[in-house]
């Protein structure tokens, strides 16, 4: 079993402007796809650990970079479960 | 070859431009931001976030979302003033400004904006005083170009942005031939959007440029289409920095502006823009002690002098300093009408010689000497 986050956003230029600050605060981040449980979001999310999840989005409000929502995903047996925070 | 053109663009880039440029293009590591999650798609991405992200400590806005990369200088005032202007709207601009803010606000007149023009005084510098005096209720936006690009005047932008401020007037300025050349902070300033172009003094490739939005404002898209994101909304996004840029970006381009930003700033801007008055001082002084040389413009500006040789006509003077001599310089109306209607130069036009970082004193004498056997 797998359990992440994911925070959405509106544009792409705000996700890739995310994962350069959380970078900087050394906070592991992957830019995957937008799954499809999520209905809006510009195609891309920043995904990272759960542990990760809250201080993520911390760092991203104080860069001034708006999100659309924070995610929990669980991936257990290929069935994945997406729950808005 | 001696070339004093670098108002037109810098041909003389950063090796370090050409060699990213080069490696961005043989590596096929950049794909096309915003439309895919695959490595090469976000390192397109990426790419353009690095430069908008160095653009934004350059101009002093410290936020990368409020650049927007766009192919030129006319383009992002095409956008800007497209974007923000309305029937019934105010503007204020100068007798100093290029074309690329002329025509659109020309046309904007035609649709019921209204313009006024701050003159220019004998030396040819915009008489900011006037500013005031012009304001009216529905004054939307003051539109500055920030260094002439015919006589390098510069204009004082302070009391104008604090003044605009105050009132609500939007600030635009146009820093095509400032940008790259002195230190320009549009926080420091009162500068609410920036236009500026890559490939003259910023030392990056042609084709690049862009607006610096340090402002909220409703605006109405002027190109729309693909975003690479929202795809089944029916309008473009309106938010910064896609509400200025559609289709593909030139990615490969703006690592080029990238590096030669980068290279501004290993040089130093204090020293870019000292050696820049170095040689702007030197020729001014010297070319206006020849006999028969009418040079126009303040003493002090942007690295640009113009001039005429008795009534010889600009171009046959251009013509022979570059068949007889290797000098690059540029004749004619330089896209400036109002200032050559101020001289009077509308026939003759001038001769504009422009300076930047690679120029020295030894082409400047030879500049000299080339002019002084053609009197």
């Amino acid at each position: 079993m797998e359990v992440y986050g994911l925070i959405s956003f509106q544009t792409t230029s705000q996700v890739v402007s995310s994962e350069d600050v959380l970078e900087d605060a050394g906070i592991p981040c992957r830019l995957i796809p937008l799954p499809p449980e999520i209905d809006t979001g510009c195609g891309l999310v920043c995904k990272v650990s759960l542990e990760d999840l809250d201080g993520a989005a911390k760092v991203i409000k104080e860069a001034s970079i708006p999100y659309l929502g924070l995610y929990q995903v669980t991936l257990d047996e290929g069935v994945r479960e997406v729950v808005k925070r | 070859m001696i070339y004093f053109d670098n108002s037109a663009t810098s041909l003389h880039k950063p090796q370090t431009v050409y060699d990213a440029m080069d490696a961005a293009y043989r590596s096929e590591a950049y794909g096309n931001p915003s439309r895919g999650a695959y490595p090469q798609a976000l390192d397109g991405l990426r790419a353009l976030h690095k430069t908008r992200k160095k653009l934004s400590g350059f101009f002093g806005t410290k936020d990368p979302k409020k650049v927007a990369l766009t192919s030129n200088v006319t383009t992002a005032l095409n956008l800007v003033l497209n974007s923000i202007l309305k029937p019934g709207d105010h503007v204020i601009t100068t007798d100093q400004e290029h074309n690329s803010v002329l025509r659109p606000l020309y046309r904007m007149e035609d649709q019921g904006v209204s313009l006024d023009f701050l003159p220019l005084d004998e030396e040819g510098c915009v008489r900011i005083s006037a500013f005031k005096n012009m304001i009216g209720p529905n004054t939307r936006a003051v539109v500055l170009n920030h260094g002439s690009n015919v006589t390098g005047a510069l204009i004082d932008l302070r009391e104008i942005g604090r003044y605009a401020k105050e009132r609500d007037i939007i600030c635009i300025l146009d820093a095509a031939q400032t940008a790259g050349t002195r230190v320009i902070d549009v926080c420091d300033l009162g500068v609410d959007i920036l236009c500026f172009t890559g490939h003259k003094s910023l030392y990056g490739p042609q084709g690049t440029g862009g607006i610096i939005m340090n402002v909220d404002l409703d605006s109405d898209p002027v190109f729309v289409g693909g975003s690479g994101f929202d795809s089944f909304n029916h309008l473009h996004p309106d938010l910064m920095p896609e509400r200025f840029e559609y289709g593909t970006p030139n990615v490969v381009a703006n690592i080029g502006l990238y590096e030669g930003i980068s290279f501004i700033e290993r040089t130093g801007l204090d020293r870019i823009e000292q050696h820049l008055n170095s040689l702007r001082r030197y020729f001014y002084a010297s070319v206006r002690s020849i006999p028969g040389v009418r040079v126009y413009g303040p003493k002090k500006g942007c690295p640009v002098v113009s001039l005429n040789i008795g009534t010889r006509p600009s171009g046959e003077v251009a013509g022979i300093l570059s068949d007889r001599f290797g000098i690059c310089v540029r004749s004619g109306a330089h896209c400036a009408p109002r200032v050559h209607e101020h001289f009077g130069t509308q026939a003759q036009g001038m001769v504009r010689f422009s300076f930047g970082w690679t120029n020295n004193m030894q082409e400047i004498d030879r500049a000299l000497e080339a002019i002084e056997s053609l009197i």
